[in-house]
């Protein structure tokens, strides 16, 4: 079965004052139907660039280039016109994100906003599309949703924004819905809910889910399949069991076990990964992990890695595989 | 950990007085309720809760940045509430606090010596020479380069900016150091660097720690005790280990509960948690979490509930603690290895 969405070499340039930096480069993937993707990285790893080069939200004449492909459903989101994105955007691919205050308008009630995409995308009657937007604010867990569609974002708590975006992004049933750190703004106890939610409805709708977050707790507890970027590139893929159980790449590990968890001994130091992140632009030749890997030697700062794969669908972006083998 | 205490809350309260009515009434917005604790010499405690539970405004009152409404705050066994001028300028020598935001908490028209010696000034201490040689030493000791001394705040990246933080809260040698979420901002790669950094110099200074978080798996790490705040109270205040393995609140159960543990082969016992935090300007009658707690019964709406040493030094502010606590005895660990498709 073909994926629903093949992501293929994609590579995204944005124009600088100082010159042209390559926020995502050469990132490849596939999700399918039903499934929960996971993009996780830490900030400035362009797992959010990947996801708005994918839908095409950049300023394309003066900011950003695209290459590579987005195969959604046989049809290559890089190449198709603005106008065609604009029907694809809403039906077909949905985005939800972090700060649910700033995504919503406030001069307008969420039912509102909540049948825009209905309106832009279906041909329903005014009754009908009400009644479509209270539906899916009751399939999003909001209490009594024939009161709360006329309700303006602030009169709602952050966690029922947070829902009245998802129904705004699923009311025409997308076949793939990106979300970006959609939790991350909220509490645990109100980030469990969303998740499960999020989960529920991906099955109902058997729609493919992109999440894009930094929380490795968040992944392993919904995702099957896990992408771990670094600096643009994809440094790791593989199953969730996988990734988690037995990471390959040095950076994978590092950040895996900066987490403390119930293993993790009180008073013991937690291990960490040295360094932080460097800027995009002085990223070296070689392996831009390299700097701060426990692992790396003088090639590995020369000889730009290749993407190994592993068996069993995991691949990793490092030179000294047989030393990280578990 | 010794057993003196440093900082000890007795019934703080801190209420704000929010926009009055239409029939004229004032609204009262009780942030923190009849907080007591005690912080004991180099321990860290710690409060966690979620957004809005009064966590915070329980830190900046117990070191009098806010005035509480009610309750005192014993510093070294000596009520601190009628402190003022010189002798309050006194204490703050030995209290002083790490921010959340590293950006906003520096000025960035000082360059970080600068920022750094600044509390020396203010406590007059030293001569310029050596004020300057004790910030080259506290640069050194969050693991900043003494060249770095005339660099300004926009150059270090954000595990930077909260060493500085870190540095200058430090350079007085306090007593007790109150970290309001010292690690929220910052990726993850660099929070476990910087709470590194914190347990280090907790036992190398015997400094005392109050620390403020909403995450579970930084307050388990990094805390000796800790007290879980819902709605302005502290409903459950238990040795760390002990807490994490046998909650006895109901609300705390399910905070743990709802923490997604880093591996897809420990899943969690997730305990239902419906709806979210009720309004502090309207809160529930009796119990504040009665409205969302499965164990709830007539007599939780009606009474505030006491709070009560349900095992030694382990307090729980619910009507039915005890029997609760009986009742996690074995239920409920956090880690609980589930069969799942594993290949």
């Amino acid at each position: 079965m073909a994926p629903l969405l093949r992501v293929d070499g994609l590579r995204t340039e944005f124009r600088t004052l100082r010159g042209s930096v390559t926020a995502v480069d050469g990132v490849s993937f596939e999700v399918e139907a039903g499934q929960m993707f996971g993009l996780v990285g830490e900030s400035g790893c362009g797992k959010s660039v990947t996801s708005q080069s994918i839908m095409r939200l950049y300023d394309e004449k003066k900011l950003a280039r695209h290459s590579g492909k987005a195969i959604l459903d046989g049809e290559d989101l890089l190449s198709v016109s603005q106008k065609r994105m604009r029907q694809i955007r809403g039906r077909d691919i949905s985005m939800i994100f972090q700060d649910a205050l700033s995504s919503l308008n406030p001069v307008f009630t969420i039912g509102w906003q909540i049948q825009e995409a209905l309106k832009m995308h279906q041909k329903l009657g005014k009754r009908e599309s009400r009644e479509r937007a209270i539906e899916m604010l009751r399939l999003t867990g909001i209490p009594s949703p024939d009161k709360r569609v006329d309700c303006y974002p602030h009169e709602l708590s952050g966690g029922m924004r947070q829902r009245a975006m998802i129904a705004m992004a699923l009311v025409c049933t997308p076949k793939l819905l990106i979300a970006d750190e959609p939790t991350t703004a909220l509490d645990v106890t109100i980030q469990a809910q969303i998740m499960e939610m999020i989960v529920d409805l991906k099955d109902r709708l058997n729609m493919g889910v992109l999440l894009i977050t930094h929380d490795l707790g968040v992944v392993a507890q919904t995702c099957s399949r896990v992408v771990v970027m670094y600096l643009g590139q994809v440094v790791e893929e593989g199953d969730s069991c996988d990734i988690f159980d037995n990471p390959r790449h040095p950076y994978t590990i590092g950040l895996l076990r900066s987490v403390p968890s119930v293993s993790t001994k009180k008073g013991d130091p937690l291990p960490v990964i040295q360094g932080s992140v460097p800027p995009l632009d002085k990223a070296g030749a070689g392996c831009r992990f390299a700097d701060r890997c426990p692992l790396a030697d003088e090639g590995c700062k020369i000889e730009p890695p290749a993407l190994v794969d592993l068996g069993g669908g995991q691949k990793a972006r490092c030179r000294k595989l047989d030393l990280t083998g578990g | 950990m010794g057993e003196k205490v440093v900082l000890e809350a007795l019934g703080v309260s801190k209420f704000f007085y929010a926009r009055t009515k239409k029939d004229g009434k004032r609204q009262v917005v009780k942030a923190v309720d009849n907080v007591s604790f005690k912080v004991r010499e180099n321990e860290t405690f710690s409060l966690v809760g979620e957004s809005g539970c009064g966590k915070s405004t329980t830190g900046r009152t117990v070191m009098r940045l806010l005035e509480p409404t009610e309750g005192k705050v014993l510093f070294m066994g000596e009520n601190i509430m009628d402190r003022k001028g010189a002798s309050l300028k006194q204490l703050r020598r030995q209290m002083q606090m790490i921010f959340q935001d590293p950006y906003s908490s520096l000025n960035p028209r000082k360059a970080i010596g600068r920022i750094i010696e600044e509390p020396l000034e203010i406590h007059h201490i030293g001569n310029a020479s050596e004020r300057r040689e004790m910030a080259i030493s506290a640069l050194k000791q969050v693991g900043l380069r003494e060249d770095q001394f005339y660099r300004y705040p926009h150059e270090f990246s954000g595990g930077q900016k909260q060493r500085i933080g870190i540095a200058r809260a430090l350079i007085l040698e306090p007593k007790i150091l109150v970290c309001d979420e010292p690690v929220s901002a910052l990726d993850v790669s660099i929070q476990s660097q910087v709470l590194n950094l914190l347990q280090e110099i907790k036992d190398s200074s015997g400094v005392s720690l109050l620390f403020i978080s909403h995450n579970m798996s930084v307050i388990r790490y990094i805390s000796d005790r800790v007290g879980v705040m819902y709605l302005g109270r502290i409903v459950e205040e238990c040795e760390t280990a002990r807490l994490f393995r046998r909650p006895g609140h109901p609300y705390t159960k399910a905070l743990l509960s709802a923490v997604p543990e880093p591996s897809p082969n420990l899943r969690t016992e997730r305990v239902e948690l419906q709806g979210e935090v009720p309004s502090p300007l309207d809160p529930p009658s009796g119990c504040a979490f009665h409205n969302r707690c499965a164990y709830a019964t007539p007599l939780c709406s009606a009474k505030i509930p006491e709070r009560q040493e349900v095992e030694t030094e382990h307090y729980v502010e619910c009507h039915y603690a005890k029997e609760l606590l009986r009742v996690s005895q074995q239920s409920h660990v956090l880690a609980q290895p589930a069969v799942m498709g594993r290949r």
